[in-house]
């Protein structure tokens, strides 16, 4: 596991020094970070850094997931599709199930520490079942909520009312609450097996295992086989540039313990697919980190071809490899990719098609365009600029209702 | 004669953390209404605190108001209303507030529609949370000034170069410039520091900026 000190390299010392000095603003506090996996997904991955350093930071940080059934992740996937805009019909007793595992789940924990950081709407509604004491309730939210479905947004909101502060990936997902509301954006790893540099060797051993042929450029996208990340529309995006440059696709992806919709669309994405040599659909196994490394790094493009997004940590990941992302307009994505700068914001299948083709067509507008995504990355997504965020929120929520904090 | 005990100039950083109020305009319309209603900090994110938001391209607008009246609301007239208008010349935000309002109201008074933008490019309302710290690094004199300017991230040149004209009241009024000018009587070196058109400049070419007139004189 990496020490602080280790970022050293990558961010300089002055960084570093900067975060040990905000957090003696925070020693002996105590804090909690839950959600509702330790495996798959951006939360967790991030999760698995920040908690460590928070500690080493002399701040005492716990993790815990709350545990649920196949029917409690069935039901939470719906909401967090609806979140994102989708028409889903919630029954009461769907609400009510929901409800009662966040009670059951509550029995489990005490949550006396000072700061309390719920992700996700899984565990939202834990709140209902503590008497609020001395500790500072804050709710994460790492998905687009742009336009969520009103009915499912007002049975949450009633628990979300009652917490301290909100955590959101761009402004444009908040919504108007009575409590302060504050913009992180995620971030990645960069010592990570899935962001650090890899040798030829370890990368050489990944194309042999997928059996990936070098001889033809390739576009990539890794993400969940899930629908609002629009597999099938990057599939025909591929075949209409294949039409002019003999290219070779690969979709991969892993699956979330919490998502059980990933095994139908995985399905679809193969029947699509069909008997083209030139796509590989790979399902990755979890904590197939330099996999994903490697196939970023051997990738001529990448897309992610998102229609709603979080934040899109993937894209994130391909731009600190120096690869300049195709990216659809959600979430996100948005304000990692400037247009023609770090990157390609596309609109439509036919967008995606086209700027792949550039990309593949112009080499040195392509690398001119990856560094300086990386090095917009470097400057606005790593792991210890979300550290001083987390830092810096808590010292906000210490100091109630001042805009400007002298320490 | 006794000699002058120059007191060091102490850097300090400073971090912001944005908090969206939830609120969006998606016509001139809406936006002044929100304007209207929106507090001193909303204003003062909007129009003080952008210079944090440009990485890389020089700064075509000098604010939040105009960049989104020039790329979303695609209004450049209003656009440049907006980057012309120079919130530093107002010692109080509620004032800068109700110029930024007058702006509008004789803008829109002379519009047969009112300008609306597509979905997703609202402009979306934020306040901001500053949080200033020592970094940890002074300096006696002209050599050493320079060598923590260097190591100066850019919330430290904002900090002393763009929001202490705020605090001081004083759009003249930069700390740097103060510093050499009153403990190293560099007087000369302060004022081209001071002449700098800092709105125009983002912080990285305003850091680039010092520091090649500072060479410049060390040598």
């Amino acid at each position: 596991m990496n020490s602080l000190n280790d970022y050293v390299d990558v961010v300089g010392k002055k960084y570093i020094e900067q975060l040990k000095t905000l957090a003696l603003t925070l020693q002996k506090k105590k804090v909690v970070m839950v959600n509702s996996t330790k495996d798959g997904g951006g939360v967790a991955e991030i999760l698995h850094r920040l908690v460590p350093l928070l500690n080493e930071l002399g701040i005492e940080t716990e993790w815990k997931t709350i545990s649920g059934d196949k029917e409690f992740f069935n039901i939470t996937k719906n909401i967090h599709n609806a979140l994102q805009g989708q028409r889903i019909c919630f029954t009461k007793q769907m609400l009510d199930y929901y409800l009662d595992v966040n009670k059951k789940n509550s029995e489990n924990f005490e949550f006396n520490e000072d700061f309390v950081f719920i992700h996700d709407p899984q565990p939202l509604a834990l709140i209902k079942y503590f008497n609020k004491n001395k500790s500072k309730w804050i709710w994460r939210c790492h998905i687009d909520l742009s336009k969520p479905d009103l009915k499912l947004w007002k049975f949450l909101k009633q628990y979300l009312l009652q917490y301290d502060a909100s955590i959101f990936s761009i402004a444009k997902f908040s919504r108007v609450l009575p409590h302060p509301q504050y913009l992180v954006a995620p971030s990645i790893d960069p010592l990570s097996d899935k962001n650090r540099e890899l040798s030829k060797e370890e990368i050489d051993k990944v194309v042999s295992s997928f059996q990936i042929n070098l001889d033809k450029p390739i576009i990539l996208q890794v993400s969940r086989f899930d629908r609002f990340k629009g597999p099938l529309g990057v599939i025909e995006a591929y075949r209409m540039v294949k039409k002019e440059i003999n290219c070779q696709l690969i979709l991969a992806g892993g699956e979330a313990s919490d998502d059980p919709e990933g095994k139908i669309v995985f399905e679809e994405v193969l029947q699509e697919a069909g008997d083209d040599p030139d796509i590989k659909v790979l399902l990755l196994k979890p904590n197939s980190n330099i996999e994903i490394n490697a196939l970023q790094r051997i990738s001529d493009v990448v897309i992610q071809n998102s229609s709603k997004e979080g934040f899109g940590l993937v894209v994130t990941e391909a731009m600190w490899k120096g690869k300049p992302v195709v990216g659809g307009a959600a979430g996100g994505i948005t304000i990692q990719i400037i247009n023609h700068q770090t990157g390609f914001l596309i609109y439509s299948t036919e967008g995606a098609a086209f700027r792949i083709r550039y990309l593949l067509n112009r080499k040195h507008v392509s690398e001119k365009m990856g560094k300086l995504a990386k090095e917009y990355v470097l400057n606005n997504f790593l792991i210890t600029r979300h550290l001083r965020d987390y830092l810096s929120i808590m010292i906000a929520l210490e100091n109630e209702n001042k805009y400007i904090i002298q320490i | 004669m006794k000699e002058k005990v120059v007191k060091p100039f102490e850097f300090f950083n400073c971090i912001t953390l944005i908090s969206p109020t939830g609120q969006k305009a998606s016509n001139l319309k809406e936006f002044l209404n929100i304007i209207e209603e929106s507090e001193s900090k909303v204003i003062f994110h909007h129009l003080y605190q952008s210079p944090f938001k440009h990485e890389f391209k020089a700064i075509e607008y000098p604010n939040d108001f105009a960049q989104w009246a020039a790329t979303s609301l695609e209004d450049m007239a209003l656009a440049e209303k907006f980057a012309n208008f120079d919130p530093y010349d107002f010692n109080h935000i509620s004032e800068a507030k109700i110029a930024v309002i007058e702006i509008v109201e004789e803008h829109m008074w002379d519009l047969v529609t009112i300008p609306w933008v597509r979905p997703g490019f609202e402009f979306y309302f934020s306040s901001s949370t500053t949080i200033i710290f020592k970094l940890n690094m002074h300096a006696d004199n002209l050599t050493g000034f320079y060598n923590c300017m260097k190591k100066a991230p850019l919330g430290s040149i904002y900090y002393h170069f763009y929001e202490s004209r705020k605090r001081n009241k004083n759009k003249a009024k930069d700390d740097f410039s103060t510093w050499l000018r009153e403990e190293l009587d560099e007087n000369e070196i302060a004022d081209e520091i001071n002449e700098i058109d800092f709105y125009f400049y983002s912080l990285i070419e305003a850091k680039e900026r010092i520091l090649s007139i500072l060479k410049q004189k060390i040598k």
